[in-house]
């Protein structure tokens, strides 16, 4: 709506794709496919799970939640979009349809498509729901509430006799679109996760993120962000779990 | 760039503040618009026009909604308040009493939006704590930055309300 509100719409052609029951969670078991118009509201309701709640609840008011859609949030420009964060360490795979047909990729292939320009429709996206001591959310913003992100963490992690056997580290807010900190997730696998692992594992999480500057935070202060709100997050691993 | 033509009007009803209402439409429209521009709903602002500063909040089948993101054809056959409904005559609804007793309001352009957020908020759980009303405010801007007295009016509002549901029941 915001640009046929503001007279930029480049058409007088409005397509709804409303009828197309998008809307739609399915479970089985613990295998989730989220329909692409199912709003943060919906999900939240539908998904009874701390780290879903905490991610909704940081992106916008009560208002935006009850109309965006988590298909929407995949295409939020950075600094916007934490459910992908969020949906990107959960190893995420996204259902299109398009003039090709359908198809379904992983959401970070999802995002390098989204980069390019797609000609696609986005049907659903597909997640198993973890157990929540395995996944850590946190979001670092200018306000508490309802403000974009300076640096967003989503990570997964598993271990196995007190080694990390399984890591998936999402960044938001800190590239053209959220990626996964590649060579901090290397680091960590295998390792017993104490203090100074954490600490190294922390500093690698720069290595993919090419931050801009915007009106939140400088790209300057964003790279110095990481590694702390990453040691955060990781930390929690440690305390609660 | 194509050459836009004149979108076709379509017929469209829905029920804003409990009475049926019919207006002809184009579809690129949002709710809001016609709130205001068709049904004299000037109690809907347009602020930001992009979701960002919650002044067109209207309730939607109860449920909390910007107008200017709502595209006109989505509210075929809704339930539809608007801060024009909440009064019953020369009576304020406890809400609006409160941000007036309160001292709630600067400029007052946000207002409006405010007290729908807040009736959102009370219709679901009318006894909430500050933090749970910073979360039901979250979406509304103040530019006067009037928040401590909004604030504080929303949970005054509660707790009349409570008062008075309970003289209701007492009455019973």
């Amino acid at each position: 709506m915001p640009p046929i509100n503001l007279g930029l719409a480049q058409s007088d052609e409005v397509i709804a794709l409303d009828r197309l029951q998008l809307d739609r969670i399915e479970r089985e078991g613990t295998r989730i496919r989220c329909g692409a118009m199912v709003t943060l509201t919906q999900l939240e309701r539908a998904l009874d799970a701390a780290y879903i709640r905490r991610a909704v609840q940081a992106v916008g008011g009560p208002a935006v939640r009850a109309s965006a859609t988590v298909g929407g949030n995949l295409f939020a420009k950075t600094p916007y979009g934490d459910i992908g964060v969020l949906l990107l360490a959960l190893d995420a795979r996204v259902s299109l349809v398009g003039p090709d047909g359908d198809r379904s990729l992983a959401l970070e292939d999802f995002y390098r498509l989204r980069e390019a320009g797609p000609r696609c429709i986005v049907l659903d996206v597909s997640f198993e729901l973890s157990d929540e001591p395995r996944i850590v959310f946190r979001k670092m913003a200018r306000k508490r509430l309802n403000s974009a992100s300076i640096v967003t963490v989503a990570v997964y992690l598993e271990t196995d006799r007190d080694r990390v056997s399984a890591v998936r580290i999402a960044l938001g807010g800190v590239a053209s679109t959220p990626i996964r900190a590649t060579a901090a997730e290397q680091f960590l696998e295998g390792k017993h996760l104490d203090p100074s692992v954490i600490e190294e594992a922390s500093s690698r999480g720069v290595s993919e993120a090419r931050p801009e500057n915007d009106a939140y935070a400088s790209s300057w202060y964003r790279t110095r962000m990481i590694p702390v709100q990453l040691r955060r997050a990781l930390t929690e691993f440690l305390t609660t779990r | 760039m194509p050459e836009m033509s004149m979108p076709e009007l379509e017929h469209i009803w829905f029920d804003l503040n409990g009475r049926r209402r019919d207006a002809l439409v184009s579809p690129l429209q949002s709710l809001a618009e016609v709130l205001r521009e068709s049904m004299g709903c000037r109690g809907v602002r347009l602020g930001c026009q992009q979701g960002g500063c919650g002044s067109c909040s209207v309730l939607i089948d109860n449920e909390l909604k910007l107008a200017c993101l709502v595209p006109i054809f989505r509210a075929q056959g809704r339930s539809i308040q608007t801060i024009e409904g909440l009064a019953r005559g020369e009576e304020l609804h406890p809400i609006q009493q409160a941000f007036a007793d309160g001292y709630a309001t600067q400029c007052g352009y946000c207002t409006a939006g405010m007290i729908m957020a807040t009736k959102a908020l009370l219709d679901s759980n009318p006894d909430p704590t500050t933090e749970e009303v910073l979360v039901a405010l979250s979406g509304n801007v103040c530019r006067c930055t009037g928040y401590g007295l909004i604030v504080q009016a929303v949970l005054d509002a509660a707790r009349t309300q409570a008062r008075r549901e309970e003289k209701e029941v007492a009455a019973v």
